[in-house]
């Protein structure tokens, strides 16, 4: 008895030592999962942060860039003067066919282009100084459409990450410890089948294992009228749920299995009803331990087997 | 009863699918832009307003010296081209091919900083394009072809009659001056000589 009750023990506490595994293992997963899902989303929040700071930068300098821009504006409008040219026939000036006469008229002629130029050029500074304005700003809103198209690039990243790849990650995530899991169920059932026959010294309340089963409520219909520990082969049969020696000797475990008042948690459950006694007198037997058991319920306990 | 579902696989295929997605838009961004950049650099704007200033710089040149000329020949007919009154229109011209010049170049400007932003407009729409199907094979030909649209030559309206005032006055003056009719007071201005005495043209004959 005891190595199958040891064996039962084990079974439990690998069970539970298995769940635990598996839901270890199922929010490691996940975290995982959310670690990198943070990992992105920081990354896009600094690339966004890092465009929108360019940007910031970018207007932040308009002062300076309106000057620059300002000088450039002028040089595309200043004005060009030509000198007069001299030749035997006298001096004109570019456009004039006819030479002056007059060396006063070209010197005269030549002050008055240069007044009208520079009056041009004072003209044109302030165009200059009021397009720098528009000018720069305007290639700052570009500048700052092309960081937006750098912020919406590092969003559709992320967003694409999150509606593509997250779900299917976690959905992963939630299927790791399906190993550990799975385990942990067969040992729960191993352990229910092995229960009776641990416990109670071996006459399980149905005559096989498939009896046992078969008396359970919601067994699935794979497992439904087969041996599948072999326990009938290995024990021999089992007495009849209901026979008088079975409720005799059966151990008190009802409050181990559940309650009720069909099947076998239900069988167990009159046994107690009809034999206080023995179930009195099993109780103080699991109280003491098995080590300090006597010869005699040794016996009673292999008779089970 | 020991397997995942597939669940690993699809995982593993999203991640794959995802990256291969974001690889191609970040690819496919990066060559829109260096097309773009290529195309409209900086020498590209400053090539664009010396075209426009250029395409209307004959027509003000053919036009400014239309209008010297027969000012010059105003002044002549005057008798004026070696005078003070010469140097005076010479200003006036001066001014006004300035002004001219100026007015073009701002129209050129105008042009540049429109060509910039429609430039930015083309590509920005291609990358939407292109981020929301990440089909950078379409973005591309997208590009190519708002690329097209942008270098298709600037419209340049009509320059017009930009020089109507350098002879103005000098005709009339000259006309007068024909039928004898011109008066001008040879000592008015002294103070003091208002004689009365006038004479048809500036020279006095």
């Amino acid at each position: 008895m005891l190595p199958l009750l040891w064996a039962y023990m084990a079974l439990m506490a690998a069970s539970t030592a298995a769940s635990g595994m598996s839901q270890r293992k199922v929010n490691k997963s996940r975290a995982h999962a959310m670690a990198e899902d943070r990992a992105r989303r920081t990354l896009q929040q600094k690339q966004s942060e890092a465009s929108a700071e360019s940007t910031l930068k970018e207007y932040s300098g308009s002062r300076q860039k309106e000057d620059a821009r300002s000088g450039e504006l002028a040089n595309a409008y200043k004005s060009e003067s030509q000198a007069p040219t001299t030749s035997d026939a006298g001096t004109r000036f570019l456009e004039n066919s006819i030479p002056h006469g007059s060396t006063e008229t070209v010197n005269a002629i030549s002050d008055a282009r240069s007044q009208a130029h520079a009056a041009s050029d004072a003209r044109t500074a302030k165009f200059a100084k009021l397009g720098a304005y528009g000018d720069v700003n305007a290639a700052n809103a570009l500048l700052a459409a092309r960081n937006q198209q750098d912020i919406g690039l590092s969003q559709n990243m992320y967003q694409g990450w999150q509606s593509n790849v997250l779900p299917a990650v976690l959905a992963k995530a939630n299927t790791d410890g399906r190993q550990w899991s799975t385990a942990a169920d067969v040992m729960k059932l191993a352990a229910s089948i092995m229960g009776p026959f641990a416990l109670s010294g071996g006459n399980a309340a149905a005559n096989s294992t498939e009896g046992v089963l078969d008396k359970m409520s919601g067994v699935p219909k794979e497992f439904a009228g087969k041996d599948l520990f072999g326990m009938g082969e290995k024990f021999g049969e089992g007495l009849p749920f209901n026979s008088p020696q079975a409720i005799g000797e059966v151990i008190p475990t009802a409050g181990l299995i559940g309650s009720g008042t069909g099947g076998l948690a239900g069988g167990i459950g009159n046994t107690f009803a009809q034999n206080p006694k023995q179930m009195e007198a099993l109780r103080k037997m699991w109280a003491r331990g098995m080590g300090a058991l006597t010869p005699e319920e040794l016996a009673l306990i292999g008779r089970q087997f | 009863m020991w397997g995942d579902g597939g669940a690993g696989k699809e995982a593993k295929r999203a991640r794959a699918e995802e990256e291969a997605r974001q690889g191609r838009i970040k690819a496919g961004t990066r060559r829109v832009r260096e097309s773009f950049g290529k195309q409209f650099d900086d020498n590209y704007y400053s090539k664009l307003l010396k075209d426009y200033t250029g395409a209307y710089d004959t027509d003000i040149q053919t036009q400014y010296k239309d209008a010297y000329q027969a000012m010059q020949a105003s002044l002549l007919r005057s008798g004026l081209f070696d005078s003070s009154e010469a140097a005076r229109r010479e200003k006036m011209a001066t001014a006004a091919l300035d002004k001219a010049k100026a007015g073009v170049t701002q129209q050129g400007l105008a042009a540049q900083n429109q060509r910039k932003q429609d430039v930015a407009y083309s590509e920005n729409s291609v990358l939407s394009q292109l981020a929301n199907t990440a089909d950078s094979d379409a973005a591309f030909a997208n590009a190519s072809a708002r690329i097209r649209d942008n270098t298709a030559p600037l419209v340049t309206p009509m320059l017009g009659q930009v020089f109507t005032d350098l002879s103005a006055g000098l005709a009339t003056q000259a006309d007068l001056e024909r039928q004898g009719q011109a008066r001008y007071n040879v000592f008015g201005r002294i103070p003091g000589w208002s004689s009365g005495r006038y004479t048809s043209n500036v020279g006095g004959r």
